[in-house]
C-alpha cells in the first residue's frame, strides 16, 4: 500500500489496473475512430482531424486475451485484410458520407476498389488510400504558410478475416446471387421489364417495329376483319407510339411513314376510322400536344387531318355511330337528339373546346387548330350549327376584333400580350379563323333584325332540329361587329381589325359583303370604316390596299346606289391628292369597279356606270402623271379600254347604253383632254420642273387622243377653243409638235378602223 | 461481400409488415440491389421505417453518428426478428466479444468481465496508427483511488 501526503492528512491510495482485450473477433471487424469529441467545459462537438494512418493487413492476434495471458507462446496469427473504408467529410455539425470497398471476390488478380458516394459509382485507385482517407494536415492548399488540416478523413474501418476471404473467393460464383422471396422478386422483375421498356421505347427500332406490326395487322391483309380485335390492338399501339415517341423525335424520321399508313386505314375502314376516333376522343390532352402544341408544322397539321379523315369516313360509312339528325328533325325527340352524347357529331365539339382552352398561349398553331375546325364545319351543315352552337363564330370575331384599346375578356388579353410578343413583323397565321369565321356566317339568317338575333348561342343547334334551317345571330356577334372606336366614333374596330389582318382575302371579302348585306346600320358603318382609312396622304404604317379592295366588295355587295357613288366620290378625291406610294392600289380599285353592266341590266347599274364614266378624266390625271411608270401607262391603257377604243361616233344598242352612253362617252372625253393639259400645265410647265420624257409621254397620248373630239380650228369661244388655245400654246406646242400630229395620224387611223 | 448477411436478411420470415416494416423494407432494398436494373436505389423507405430511442422517426437533416445509427439499426433489426435464435445469428456478423479486466496492485486478484462489442472504439488523439491505437486499447489505464 502506499501512502501520500495531500494537505496534511496520510492517504492510503489503492492502485488499480484497468484494460480490455479481445476474445471472440468475429470474420468482419469494424474498428470505429473516434473523431468526434465532445468537450465539458465548451458542450460542444468537435471533429478531430489529425493524421491517423491504417494498414491493408493486420495480424490481430497480440490485442486478444490469449495472447496477452501468456506472450510468450506465440500462437498462429490471425490475420485481417481491409476491405472496406466509410469517410466522413466535413465538421461535427454536418458533413457527407461515402465509402471506398474492395471488390470481393476479386474480378482478376489484382485488387480493384471502388468509390460509393450517394449514387455515384466509380473506380477508385488504392494507391491514394493514405491522401484521401488518414487525414491530417492539406499540404496542397498553402495560403501564406498556413496549412490547414483536411476535413475529409476515414471514420470506420472494415476487415475481414483472411482465410475467410479464400474461403469466399473459391466457392463464391459470380454473379453473387442469393434467394430472394418470390413476392419481392415478382416486384422487382416487372419493375425491371418496365425500365426496359421505357429505355427500348425510344430506340430508333422501335417505331419501325410497331410500324410493322400495324402494316401486318391492318394494311397488309387487305380488308380488315369483322370483329376487329389485333386490328384495334394494332391501331392502340400505332397512335401511342405516334403520340408518345415517334411526333416528339428529332427531326420526326418516322412521321410520314405513320401519318400515311393510319390515314390510309381510316380512310378505307370504318372500324379503323372508330378506333382512331375513339382514341382521341378519350385522351384530348395527347390530341392537343399533336396538334397545338407541337413544334412540327407537319405534325400539327397532318394530325389533325388523320381525325378529320377519320370522322368523314365515320359520317360516310357509320351514320347511325356518327348522329342522323334528319330522325330527329321536326319531332319531339329532337330535343333529346341534342343532349346526346353518344354521336360522334357531338363529341367532336368537345375536343375542339379542349382546343380552345389554350388558344391563346398557341398563336403558332392556329392555322392548323382552326383548319381542324374548319374542316369539320365543312362536312355539312349540321356540323357547321353544331360549331355554331358552341359560340365558335363569337370567338372568331373577338380573335380578329381584339385590339389593346378595348375591355377584353382574360384569354384575350393573354392573346393580346402574347401578340405584342411575338412582334408586329410576325404576326400568327389568320387564315383559317377568317376562312372559319366565313363559313360559319355564311349559314346565318342573311338579314339582321330582331327576329334574327338570340340571346345565347347553344339555343341554336335546338332550334336547328326543329326545322329552323338557318340560324339566327347572336346578341355577341353582333355587338362584336358594331363595336366602334372610341377615337373615332361610327367606324367599326372588328372591320378596321379584319382588313388590317390582310389574309384570307376571299373569306375576308365575304365576310364584308355579308355585314353590308345584314342591315343598314351595319351597311353604314362598314361603309364610314372604309371612307375613314382610304385616303391620299402618306400615312406611317397605314396601307390603304386592304381597304381599297374590301370597298369593291362592299359596293357590289351594296344596292343603295347613293352609298356607292359616295364611296367613288372619297376614292376619287384622294387621288386627286396621292402622296402616297399606293398608286396601283388605287388604279385597280377603279379598273375593278368599272365596267358595262350585262345588256339588259337593271337602271341602277346603268347609273352608276355613267356616273363613273363622267368621273373618269377627275382622276385620270393624276395617275398619269404619278412617278410609278408601270401605273402610268395602266393608266393610259385604261382610258385606251374605256374611251378612245369607241372612237369619235360611237353607236351603242339600247341594251347596250344607248344614245346616252354615247354622250357621257364623248362628253368624258372632251373633258379628260382638257383636265390633262391643265395638269400639264400646273404640274409641269408653270412649276419648271425638269422631268424625263417618260413622265410626261402618257398625258400628252391622251391629250393627243383627246384632240379627236375637239374641234381644233373653232369660231366661237367654249371648250374647243380653249383646248385648241392652250394645246397650241408656245410652251406647250413646243413639247407637242413632233407628239400632236405623229399621234393624231395614228389616232385617226384607229377610228377610222372602228367607224 | 458479405453474402452470407444478405442471405440471412432475405430469408427472415415476414408475418406482420407492420411491426416488422423496417426488416421487410431492408429486405426490399437488398433484393433491389441484386436484381433491379435500375442505376441506383434509393433507401429512402428503409429510413422511414426507423424510430430512433425515443420512438421518433429519424431527422435526416441532422447529421447522426454513425456508431450511434450502427447500434440503433441492429437494435432494431434485431427487434423485429421473429426468434430468438436468429437474434444470435444477427450479433454474429459483425460482433465479437471482449474482456474487461481489472487487476488490483494490492493483491493477486484480477477480475474479469465479459461484453459483446459491435466495433472496436480507437482512439485518435495521440495516436499516429491502428497499431498504437490498438495497444493503447489493450495497454490499459491505471487508476487511483484514495481513503
Amino acid at each position: 500500500m502506499v501512502h501520500k501526503k495531500i494537505e496534511n492528512r496520510t492517504i492510503s491510495v489503492l492502485t488499480w489496473e484497468f484494460r480490455a482485450c479481445l476474445k471472440d473477433i468475429p470474420d468482419n471487424l469494424i474498428f470505429h475512430l473516434k473523431r468526434f469529441d465532445f468537450n465539458l467545459r465548451t458542450m460542444q462537438r468537435s471533429k478531430i482531424n489529425d493524421y491517423f494512418s491504417f494498414p491493408t493487413k493486420i495480424d490481430m492476434r497480440p490485442y486478444t486475451i490469449d495472447y496477452l495471458s501468456d506472450p510468450d507462446t506465440p500462437g498462429p496469427e490471425d490475420i485481417f485484410e481491409l476491405v472496406g473504408i466509410l469517410v466522413h467529410s466535413g465538421t461535427a455539425e454536418s458533413g457527407h458520407y461515402y465509402s471506398y470497398i474492395r471488390e470481393r471476390p476479386s474480378s482478376g488478380s489484382a485488387e480493384t476498389w471502388i468509390e460509393f458516394n450517394d449514387d455515384l459509382v466509380s473506380p477508385w485507385d488504392p494507391e491514394t488510400m493514405e491522401a484521401s482517407t488518414f487525414g491530417g494536415p492539406d499540404f496542397r492548399y498553402d495560403n501564406n504558410g498556413i496549412v490547414y488540416d483536411k476535413n475529409y478523413s476515414a471514420y470506420m474501418l472494415f476487415y475481414q478475416r483472411s482465410n475467410t476471404l479464400r474461403t469466399d473467393e473459391e466457392t463464391m460464383s459470380v454473379p453473387l446471387k442469393v434467394d430472394i422471396p418470390a413476392e419481392i422478386l415478382d416486384h422487382i422483375r416487372n419493375e425491371n421489364t418496365y425500365i426496359l421498356r421505357r429505355h427500348c421505347l425510344f430506340d430508333p427500332n422501335h417505331a419501325v417495329f410497331v410500324r410493322r406490326i400495324f402494316e401486318h395487322c391492318v394494311v397488309h391483309s387487305g380488308a380488315c376483319s369483322p370483329e376487329h380485335k389485333a386490328e384495334k390492338a394494332a391501331m392502340q399501339a400505332a397512335l401511342g407510339h405516334l403520340d408518345q415517341v415517334v411526333s416528339r423525335t428529332k427531326d420526326i424520321p418516322d412521321f410520314v411513314d405513320y401519318h400515311d399508313m393510319l390515314a390510309k386505314a381510316v380512310k378505307n375502314c370504318p372500324s379503323c376510322a372508330l378506333g382512331l376516333f375513339r382514341y382521341f376522343r378519350d385522351r384530348h390532352e395527347s390530341f392537343r400536344t399533336l396538334v397545338q402544341r407541337n413544334p412540327e408544322q407537319l405534325v400539327r397539321a397532318d394530325s389533325g387531318d388523320l381525325l378529320m379523315q377519320a370522322v368523314a369516313t365515320i359520317k360516310r360509312r357509320l351514320p347511325e355511330v356518327y348522329g342522323v339528325v334528319e330522325d330527329a328533325l321536326g319531332q319531339d325527340d329532337a330535343d333529346g337528339w341534342v343532349h346526346t352524347q353518344d354521336v360522334v357529331v357531338a363529341q367532336v365539339p368537345h375536343i375542339f373546346d379542349t382546343l380552345w382552352l389554350a388558344f391563346h398561349i398557341h398563336l403558332r398553331s392556329w392555322n392548323e387548330v382552326f383548319g381542324i375546325m374548319l374542316r369539320f364545319a365543312r362536312l355539312g351543315e349540321l356540323e357547321t350549327v353544331v360549331l355554331l352552337n358552341s359560340d365558335l363564330l363569337s370567338r372568331m370575331f373577338r380573335i380578329i376584333q381584339a385590339d389593346s384599346s378595348i375591355d377584353l375578356a382574360p384569354n384575350y388579353q393573354r392573346m393580346m400580350t402574347n401578340l405584342l410578343r411575338r412582334g408586329l413583323n410576325r404576326p400568327p397565321n389568320y387564315e383559317n379563323v377568317i376562312a372559319l369565321a366565313d363559313h360559319l356566317m355564311s349559314v346565318l339568317q342573311p338579314i339582321l333584325g330582331p327576329d334574327s338575333i338570340v340571346e345565347k348561342a347553344d339555343t341554336r343547334l335546338l332550334m336547328y332540329c326543329h326545322g329552323e334551317t338557318s340560324p339566327a345571330w347572336t346578341s355577341t356577334e353582333v355587338l362584336t361587329a358594331h363595336q366602334e372606336w372610341t377615337t373615332n366614333p361610327g367606324s367599326s374596330i372588328f372591320v378596321s381589325k379584319l382588313l388590317e389582318i390582310n389574309q384570307s382575302l376571299q373569306a375576308t371579302d365575304n365576310i364584308m359583303q355579308r355585314l353590308v348585306r345584314a342591315n343598314r346600320q351595319l351597311a353604314l358603318k362598314v361603309f364610314q370604316t372604309l371612307r375613314g382609312n382610304i385616303t391620299g396622304q402618306m400615312l406611317q404604317g397605314h396601307s390603304n390596299a386592304p381597304y381599297l379592295r374590301a370597298a369593291i366588295a362592299c359596293c357590289k355587295a351594296s344596292d343603295d346606289d347613293d352609298t356607292v357613288l359616295r364611296m367613288l366620290t372619297h376614292v376619287i378625291a384622294q387621288c386627286r391628292q396621292l402622296n402616297n406610294t399606293e398608286g396601283r392600289a388605287f388604279l385597280e380599285f377603279f379598273q375593278k369597279m368599272y365596267g358595262a353592266p350585262s345588256p339588259g341590266a337593271a337602271v341602277s347599274p346603268w347609273s352608276i356606270f355613267f356616273n363613273m364614266t363622267a368621273q373618269i378624266p377627275k382622276w385620270t390625271p393624276y395617275l398619269l402623271g404619278y412617278y410609278d411608270g408601270e401605273v402610268r401607262w395602266q393608266t393610259d391603257e385604261f382610258l385606251q379600254r374605256a374611251i378612245f377604243d369607241y372612237g369619235v361616233a360611237p353607236v351603242f344598242e339600247p341594251e347596250a347604253g344607248g344614245e346616252r352612253r354615247k354622250e357621257v362617252l364623248i362628253s368624258a372625253a372632251r373633258e379628260l383632254g382638257l383636265n390633262a393639259l391643265v395638269f400639264l400645265r400646273d404640274h409641269f410647265i408653270q412649276r419648271r420642273v425638269h422631268v424625263a420624257k417618260d413622265m410626261v409621254f402618257p398625258l400628252q397620248r391622251v391629250v393627243a387622243k383627246a384632240s379627236a373630239y375637239f374641234n381644233l380650228e373653232p369660231d366661237e369661244p367654249g371648250p374647243d377653243q380653249e383646248f385648241a388655245q392652250m394645246s397650241q400654246s408656245k410652251p406647250l406646242s413646243f413639247f407637242f409638235l413632233f407628239f400632236f400630229f405623229f399621234n393624231l395620224r395614228l389616232v385617226r387611223a384607229d377610228f377610222e378602223h372602228h367607224c | 461481400m458479405n453474402t452470407d448477411f444478405r442471405r440471412f436478411i432475405l430469408a427472415a420470415t415476414i408475418r406482420d409488415g407492420v411491426n416488422q416494416k423496417l426488416l421487410y423494407q431492408t429486405q426490399k432494398l437488398f433484393a433491389s440491389m441484386q436484381e433491379s436494373i435500375r442505376r441506383f436505389v434509393d433507401p429512402y423507405l428503409v429510413v422511414n421505417s426507423i424510430k430512433t430511442y425515443d420512438d421518433t422517426l429519424i431527422d435526416i437533416h441532422n447529421q447522426m453518428d454513425v456508431d450511434e445509427f450502427y447500434n440503433l439499426l441492429f437494435d432494431r433489426w434485431e427487434f423485429q426478428l421473429p426468434n430468438p435464435d436468429d437474434k444470435k445469428v444477427l450479433r454474429s456478423f459483425y460482433g465479437g466479444e471482449l474482456v474487461q479486466q481489472v487487476k488490483s496492485k494490492e493483491c493477486e486478484h484480477v477480475s474479469e468481465r465479459l461484453e459483446p462489442f459491435s466495433a472496436i472504439q480507437c482512439d485518435i488523439k495521440g495516436k499516429g496508427t491502428l497499431q498504437d491505437s490498438l495497444q493503447a486499447y489493450v495497454g490499459g489505464e491505471i487508476m487511483e483511488g484514495g481513503k
